[in-house]
């Protein structure tokens, strides 16, 4: 709950003591919060979502949102109009729509916003570490799974498990492009990924691994959610200059996934040796099936109560 | 014992007479004061988009009483979490009007700026900025006008007088 | 005398102090204190006078009904 107090913060008194009683219980289910001008606030857990319809999002309690966020100074949402979307400290991204400025492809006035509550599993990944290393080499994994299913979540803590260790030690780098993995705000990681890590924040993955390779030498290199023909291309360059490349894609099972046009050429080339299948239980478990280059099924089941 | 009364008296007299004449020119070099006060929130709010708390302080630190006291208890005030900042200016910004030798035409044109102040983008914000400055600008002039007429007549008022109050009771 | 110096000193003095005193508020352009501030000391001359031909008035009384 404390780590949520940030987020509560945010809206006026009454608003705030309401959403600490109806969060208390599943404090650690809630996902997002989301917020329309004049409709009722909406609370998403992982199972369920509640409309507040005592509390709708009035105008005034929206000036108080922005007021709190900015600290009193609304003339600083510049950047974040443009991005579409805020980090705040605690690792909770707020995304936001609204009228927007058509020349300049950029936020007016936002209405909408949703709050992405930030939710770090630690050791969630430790059972997967084995799993992708041969001897003490780690290998060149993609995690796939259907959206919403912990990818992120997973790459987090495989980054932090990867950076901390003593048995394999690495020096870890992360090209955060939407700054969902580490939640850098003002450069600084809101959330743990790790003592030996370094980030590239809010940079174009294609980009960011060339410059990260270039100036940090590091030797695993994590990127999320790669699916274009510029992501692809990159990663074929930057295995070849011999760093281990950890990544994440949508795709509901393996068969798809190989058959996905933009990634085929990467499968092609036989350059991944790990491909970490990640799915959701009903009652918020994770499941992850790995499989070896050969197609190999190395059946690991991990349950994990949430 | 009579020359040391008459003394007195005098001192007094023009005392009063210096502290009148200062008040113009207290009142022409604290809206220079404020006028540069605005010119540094302009570039820190648009350069560096610094948020209101700290560049209020960076503001107070470059300046002398009382408009130091004034930014620096908004920035105390904003140390807690509050509700409305124009509130809060508004407060300040009436005892301003106390601790000064500023006069009430730019005390209203301070609090007409608290009312848009945090609550506008970028551009809006800086025009707002901009617009109070050219009304400060404004005001400058006629105290600076007001100073050079009235200044040094209120000094040769207050000896005067002293003056003519010790001749009266030789 | 019988007029003495300070008294003769005191009505110049008070005479032309308040002079300087309206000038000054005629340039502040408060004219009608000025104004004031002229009869008040034009007054206080009357006194200083009126006083003293009284005290002369009473010596001449003195010296004729003696």
């Amino acid at each position: 709950m404390l780590h949520m107090e940030k987020i509560f913060q945010l809206f006026s008194p009454n608003v705030k003591k309401m959403l600490e009683e109806k969060v208390y219980n599943q404090s650690n289910q809630l996902e997002e919060i989301r917020l329309r001008i004049q409709k009722p606030i909406e609370l998403n857990f992982f199972q369920n979502y509640l409309l507040l319809e005592d509390y709708p999002f009035t105008e005034q309690e929206r000036m108080y949102f922005l007021r709190q966020l900015t600290n009193h100074s609304i003339y600083r949402m510049e950047e974040p109009f443009k991005q579409g979307f805020l980090t705040i400290s605690g690792g909770h991204r707020i995304g936001f729509s609204g009228e927007v400025l058509t020349d300049e492809k950029r936020i007016k006035e936002a209405t909408f916003f949703n709050i992405r509550i930030a939710q770090e599993i630690k050791g969630i990944s430790k059972p997967l570490l084995k799993n992708i290393r041969e001897g003490n080499t780690l290998q060149h994994t993609i995690i796939f799974g259907a959206p919403q299913t912990g990818k992120t979540t997973l790459l987090r803590d495989l980054a932090k498990q990867i950076s901390d260790s003593e048995i394999i030690p690495q020096k870890v780098a992360i090209v955060d492009e939407r700054s969902e993995l580490a939640a850098c705000k003002n450069g600084i990681p809101q959330l743990d990924i790790g003592v030996r890590t370094d980030i590239m924040d809010n940079c174009l993955k294609q980009f960011g691994m060339f410059m990260m390779i270039r100036s940090m030498s590091p030797q695993i290199l994590i990127i999320d959610e790669i699916g274009s023909k510029e992501d692809v291309q990159a990663i074929s360059e930057a295995i070849r200059t011999g760093v281990t490349i950890i990544c994440t894609a949508h795709s509901n099972d393996i068969e798809e996934l190989m058959e996905r046009p933009q990634l085929k050429s990467l499968f092609e080339q036989q350059l991944f040796q790990r491909f970490v299948h990640v799915t959701r239980e009903a009652n918020g478990a994770f499941t992850f099936t790995t499989f070896h280059k050969e197609n190999e099924k190395l059946d690991f089941y991990k349950v994990h109560k949430r | 014992m009579k020359w040391f009364g008459a003394c007195m008296i005098l001192l007094c007299t023009s005392w009063f007479g210096h502290h009148y004449s200062m008040l113009y020119t207290k009142r022409e070099r604290q809206l220079k004061q404020l006028i540069f006060s605005f010119h540094i929130m302009d570039a820190e709010i648009v350069h560096n988009q610094r948020p209101l708390q700290e560049t209020f302080s960076i503001i107070s630190e470059k300046l002398a009483d009382p408009l130091q006291q004034y930014y620096q208890s908004l920035v105390d005030e904003m140390e807690t979490i509050i509700t409305n900042l124009s509130v809060i200016w508004e407060k300040e910004t009436d005892n301003l009007l106390q601790i000064s030798a500023l006069q009430k035409d730019e005390i209203i044109v301070l609090k007409q700026f608290g009312h848009t102040l945090g609550d506008y983008a970028l551009i809006k914000q800086h025009e707002q900025i901009t617009l109070t400055i050219t009304y400060l600008e404004q005001i400058l002039e006629q105290a600076m006008e007001e100073r050079k007429k009235y200044s040094k007549l209120y000094t040769k008022l207050g000896i005067f007088f002293g003056i003519f109050l010790v001749i009266l009771l030789m | 005398m019988l007029v003495d110096a300070t008294i003769l000193f005191q009505i110049a003095g008070i005479g032309i102090v308040t002079a300087l005193i309206h000038t000054i508020l005629k340039q502040m352009g408060k004219e009608d204190i000025a104004q004031f501030v002229s009869l008040v000391g034009f007054i206080i001359v009357l006194y200083f006078v009126v006083n003293h031909l009284s005290q002369l008035f009473q010596q001449m009384k003195s010296i004729f009904f003696m």
